[in-house]
């Protein structure tokens, strides 16, 4: 939690958090249409487990991504960490899906496939969607977990540290910096 | 001797500091060790918990996902009858369609081809419109109202509905039920028609008289959560008041002026209205 408190004071990353959380939400609901755009305007189908689903998942990928920047530059992020956040991106992607998904046609027509083998692939998608997101609000939370006990442990570490100079060999400097400025 | 005595205790003090920093640095890497084993310890007991939390997760969504949610639908034998025509137009007066220019004909006769499939609440949302033109042309049978749970969106279920006329030939496809289970398939013609005219894939896809819908006609907001009843009636009464009336009477004056203008304004009854006349004025 000391990590989470850390990264959290800076009102910055609050707010990326927030940009990621709200981006990832609308990108969600429009790929679900759920948040439908057409010649009508904007309107919304009330869709609640697609809705709920697709809050967790951004709430998820908000709250994490500026845990993973941190991360990042105190060099304390481990491939399993970004993948996690990225996979979990993906198969939340995968999951909201509804009637006339928008990423993977796209995809798989570049790769030549024809319509109705679209088509299929689509209800497929939307059949497993509950899986699919369950499987995306596992990695994302796993990744966060993860992140917030890289970052605690880089924190202990760095306290024992006889000067916190020696942690600039680890690299991120100013995060060092800026980790150790608010203890 | 003064010297050497001050000499020694210096160089005593040296080796005590020495002694003491390399205590510390050892303290520390013990507890720096400590720490590490700490966190090794939580992250694997983390690592059992949230694998055996992710295994119960997946195992009910997957559960949940295979059972479907179509148990409890009842659907109940309803008239295709949506009301008298009205003037309501579009705007643009060609509503959402696109001109594409492929006429699909059948038996001599224009084809609307309709593909969906039932768990779609958009595809839900046009059923309205068809039936409304469709009904002016030909007659409906067997019509049920599906259950008020095509995406929470009330709609006509037309896969056991037969419909007869003499100027229009009617196809409608749902490829798969509520529960995702295959229901329609696609002829080899179909599926051209697919590809070529829905390269995305996307559902529903209507197409008629050269004209093609794909996704919604109008703002589905205005219909969900609506009693399939309530919708009915309202339309049979023709509340011009009413914006998802007006909107589903738009789009079917819409259909009934592509069909007009592909079956050479036939019948006249039906195509020499105004509305229609006026719709067509626009058409290519």
């Amino acid at each position: 939690m000391a990590a989470l408190r850390l990264v959290y004071r800076n009102p910055w990353n609050v707010l990326l958090a927030l940009g990621a959380f709200v981006a990832m939400a609308v990108f969600y609901l429009w790929s679900s249409e759920v948040l439908v755009i057409g010649g009508h305007g904007v309107s919304i189908l009330v869709h609640t487990q697609y809705i709920a689903a697709a809050l967790v998942m951004a709430l998820s990928f908000g709250l994490l991504l500026p845990l993973l920047v941190c991360a990042i530059r105190l060099a304390a992020a481990s491939v399993a960490h970004s993948g996690g956040t990225a996979l979990g991106a993906v198969f939340g992607t995968l999951s909201m899906t509804c009637c006339a998904p928008v990423v993977l046609p796209a995809i798989l027509s570049f790769l030549g496939f024809s319509g109705t083998s679209i088509l299929s692939v689509n209800e497929t998608l939307n059949r497993f969607w509950l899986p699919l997101a369950t499987i995306s609000i596992i990695l994302l939370t796993y990744a966060l977990v993860s992140v917030v006990q890289s970052l605690n442990l880089q924190c202990s570490l760095e306290e024992s540290s006889p000067d916190v100079e020696s942690a600039d060999r680890t690299g991120g400097k100013s995060a060092v910096r800026e980790l150790a400025s608010h203890r | 001797m003064r010297n050497t005595t001050s000499d020694a205790r210096v160089t005593n003090q040296r080796k005590r500091d020495k002694q003491s920093r390399k205590l510390r640095q050892q303290e520390l890497q013990r507890e720096n060790e400590l720490a590490r084993q700490t966190a090794r310890r939580k992250r694997f007991g983390l690592r059992i918990g949230g694998g055996v939390l992710a295994a119960v997760a997946m195992a009910i969504a997957l559960f949940l996902a295979l059972r479907g949610n179509a148990t409890g639908v009842s659907e109940n034998a309803v008239a295709a009858s949506l009301g008298a025509p009205t003037s309501d137009i579009p705007s643009p007066p060609i509503g959402a369609f696109n001109h594409v220019g492929t006429l699909l004909h059948q038996g001599g006769k224009p084809k609307l081809l309709f593909i969906g499939a039932q768990y779609c609440p958009h595809c839900a949302g046009q059923r309205w419109a068809i039936v409304k033109a469709l009904d002016q042309f030909g007659t409906f049978s067997n019509v049920t109202s599906s259950a008020n749970d095509d995406g929470t969106i009330p709609t006509f279920n037309l896969h056991d509905a037969s419909y007869t006329s003499k100027y229009v030939a009617f196809i409608h496809k749902d490829t798969e039920d509520r529960s995702h289970q295959p229901l329609d398939s696609l002829s080899s013609d179909q599926q051209a028609i697919f590809s070529q005219l829905d390269p995305s894939a996307g559902i529903p896809l209507i197409t008629v008289g050269g004209y093609t819908l794909l996704g919604d006609g109008y703002d589905l907001s205005l219909i969900q959560g609506k009693a399939f009843n309530v919708v009915q009636h309202a339309m049979q009464r023709g509340t011009r008041s009413d914006p998802l009336v007006s909107a589903i009477n738009g789009e079917a004056n819409s259909i009934t002026a592509f069909i007009c203008h592909a079956d050479k304004m036939q019948p006249q009854m039906v195509c020499s209205r105004p509305v229609i006349r006026s719709i067509v004025s626009h058409l290519q």
